[in-house]
């Protein structure tokens, strides 16, 4: 498949080079305003002619033929297709949906004159074949602007491709659909791929973001706002600068120690919570007295959990309680109430454990804030899973840790973006209670694009590509530029 | 990395330096037949839970055969002694001693701080003692002594005396245990009528309502059971730590 791209100053400009390389079967794929003006890419008609016969064989195959009488809508539609495309880009508002639209009524218009030039009753399975362009249910939003300079009154026409339309099963039209969409989606990609490519600033981010183990789905979102002007330097602040405004963190409140509350701390086996628990434990008590503290543990699953958080109470000079169940829960926290902070250990948890639906409901309490502790050195994939399967309603709190063994750090801030979560504290070691610190955006996005020694995982520009093969699926999150 | 007493935890070792032994009551009323197995068990459950017990026993009165916390309070050589023990629990004869401790001229709450000094290696000083001790030793100290109260004749009578007394005179707030031996009725399981008559007692006149844990005793040849495991637990939150640096005899 033939597929160009055509930059002028304007539209028509734009248009009148792809109609100078495609001739009349230009087929417009995409429109977008650049900075130097505007980008269109287009393709031959011609191109998708094997796409369209393979459509019609499933078609002949499934649908029953319908009679048509072509006559009848062919006299409009002619008379259009003959009008220059200038003329309807003109008419036509040229945002990339209606410029969608109007390709869909190019092309309507062309087969429809292609049947009006054969015989009526000619069966040759091209005609046959009910086109999916002619199923569409509505003619595009412009169309009736277009039209009644050349076309006498003739509300006949429109029902006649429409009386086939039952013939298509619905299934196929949602798989033409779902194919359209993937070749706009793979077409936009490739021209921002390439676009990217072209400027060397923005693909030297881009691989920097991704080295640093930020998504591509993030890394894209960020760069494709991008301004042009930016030198080397200045773009590489700008970028640091967006993340930092995107990792939420509690710098503009008190520390979790001071604030106090009732925190269950919840995640995956492994990531630290019971350490977390007792470092919190140990900053709130030196900060206001071992009295001022509550350690409750759930894990009764785990071997020598509680042992494990009696141990470090008993450090302290506070009692670490074991509750089996929401009640026993309840009643504790009745008991502590008079603590500043309560902290809650829990079992570690994987995402698709079975128990982790009645643990979260244990933890369903009036006041019990669900902290998520995350293992910072852990995979891109792994956190989005366990970030999403812990997700409560309200603001999602959350503490890294294991910072100081993270190689990279770009995935734990990307998930952190990505699920918008409040992050209350970083652990950098095993010290308890030294080994925490406040959450600082600007140090964790300092230290997650520093340049690490060259390591075997890391892409290459010519990697860049597969990055960005699989399209769609991946959530972007908000960002705020 | 390897060294002898370094571990991850130091870091709240030293800020626990000032932690000191906490203190907590159980309060006589005249039913030991049902106050020592639980006092037992509790002592039982606090060892399993790593901490070394101290019985002050207001009910046996120190001898020169029979030492004790007066012996202590005069003479700390005596500690030593007791450090070098090798029961993570002692049971310390102190009907005198804390007579002593009772009149001692000191701040309110300051009563015990000898305490801190003389049981420093112990991690928690059970005090048994009637309430009327109780009273004039711990007053506003937060601690909420226990109770026992069982179907026994005149049980939750008696209680209520205790339970009243310490309220009014100390501002203590008992918890009330209700508890079930191995071979104790079974209804002492299930909030039996003397503790739900003790409470409405209480709330009637007192207007205070205790709270209540049922107990069962562990079974032979068990660890002790969770009841047990809660109970102590929660003493243990309601305890008062005493100063370790309040260290000293009567001398």
């Amino acid at each position: 498949m033939n597929i160009q791209r055509f930059t002028a100053l304007t539209s028509r400009e734009a248009l009148a080079k792809a109609r100078l390389t495609f001739g009349d079967g230009t087929l417009i794929l995409s429109n977008r305003p650049t900075a130097s003006g505007v980008e269109v890419i287009a393709t031959a008609e011609d191109s998708l002619a094997a796409l369209d016969a393979a459509d019609a064989l499933t078609q002949r195959a499934r649908a029953p033929v319908a009679p048509r009488q072509p006559t009848a809508p062919a006299v409009p539609v002619a008379a259009d297709a003959h009008s220059p495309v200038e003329e309807d880009v003109a008419q036509l508002s040229m945002s990339t949906l209606s410029f969608q639209d109007y390709v869909r009524e190019r092309m309507l218009r062309r087969r429809h004159e292609a049947l009006s030039d054969k015989t009526p009753l000619s069966a040759t399975p091209a005609q046959d074949v009910p086109a999916p362009i002619r199923v569409m249910p509505s003619p595009p939003k412009a169309a009736p602007q277009a039209r009644p300079a050349a076309a006498p009154p003739a509300p006949v026409a429109p029902s006649k491709p429409a009386g086939a339309a039952p013939a298509l099963s619905k299934g196929i039209v949602d798989e033409l659909n779902s194919m359209k969409a993937l070749i706009e989606d793979r077409f936009n990609t490739l021209t921002w791929l390439g676009q990217a490519r072209q400027n060397p600033i923005q693909s030297n981010l881009m691989l920097k973001l991704i080295r640093a183990g930020y998504s591509p789905t993030l890394a894209r979102t960020i760069l494709e706002r991008l301004p042009d002007e930016l030198g080397g330097a200045e773009s590489m602040r700008w970028v640091m600068n967006i993340l930092e405004r995107n990792v939420k963190t509690d710098a503009q409140t008190r520390p979790l120690h001071e604030e106090g509350g009732i925190y269950a701390l919840v995640g995956a086996t492994g990531v630290g919570k019971t350490t977390t628990a007792a470092k919190l434990a140990g900053l709130c008590a030196r900060a206001h007295g071992p009295n001022s503290v509550g350690l409750i543990t759930l894990d009764t699953y785990r071997v020598g959990a509680h042992e494990q958080l009696r141990s470090y109470g008993r450090m302290l000079g506070v009692v670490a309680h074991l509750a089996h169940d929401r009640a026993a829960l309840q009643d504790l926290l009745n008991l502590l109430s008079g603590k500043k902070m309560i902290l809650v250990d829990t079992t570690g948890l994987a995402p698709n454990d079975p128990r982790k639906r009645s643990m979260l409901d244990v933890l369903d309490l009036p006041g019990v804030n669900r902290l998520l502790v995350i293992n910072a050195g852990g995979h891109g994939d792994t956190l989005d899973d366990m970030v999403s399967s812990f997700k409560s309603s309200g603001v999602q709190q959350a503490v890294l840790s294991k910072t100081d063994e993270a190689a990279k750090l770009g995935p734990a801030l990307d998930a952190a973006i990505r699920h918008q979560l409040v992050l209350r504290g970083v652990t950098t070691g095993q010290n308890v209670p030294e080994d925490w610190e406040a959450a600082d955006a600007a140090k964790l996005v300092r230290l997650s694009m520093r340049a690490p020694t060259k390591s075997a995982f890391d892409p290459t520009v010519a990697d860049l590509d597969f990055f960005f093969t699989q399209t769609g699926e991946s959530p972007a999150g908000r960002l705020h530029a | 990395m390897l060294e002898m007493g370094v571990h991850q935890g130091c870091g709240l070792q030293r800020m626990a330096l000032e932690a000191a032994p906490r203190v907590m009551a159980l309060a006589s009323h005249g039913h030991e037949h049902d106050e020592l197995p639980l006092l037992w068990s509790l002592c039982a459950t606090l060892d399993e839970l790593g901490y070394s017990v101290a019985v002050l026993d207001a009910s046996a009165a120190e001898s020169d055969a029979n030492p004790g916390l007066l012996q202590l309070l005069d003479d700390s050589a005596w500690r030593g002694d007791e450090e070098d023990a090798p029961w993570s629990w002692s049971v310390i004869p102190a009907a005198l001693g804390l007579e002593r401790l009772c009149v001692r001229p000191s701040a309110p709450g300051l009563a015990l701080a000898p305490l801190g000094g003389l049981l420093e290696g112990f991690g928690v000083i059970v005090i048994y003692a009637g309430a009327e001790v109780l009273s004039r030793l711990l007053p506003d100290s937060g601690v909420s002594p226990l109770l026992t109260v069982s179907a026994r004749k005149m049980s939750a009578v008696t209680a209520y005396q205790a339970l009243k007394q310490m309220l009014l005179n100390a501002g203590l707030r008992p918890t009330i245990a209700t508890w079930a031996g191995p071979s104790g009725p079974e209804s002492a399981l299930g909030c039996p009528p003397p503790v739900h008559k003790l409470q409405e007692c209480s709330m009637n006149f007192l207007d205070y309502r205790p709270d209540s844990l049922a107990v069962r005793a562990p079974q032979a040849g068990h660890d002790s059971s969770d009841d047990m495991h809660r109970l102590a637990l929660r003493l243990l939150e309601n305890a008062m730590p005493l100063p370790r640096h309040l260290y000293g005899g009567s001398h």
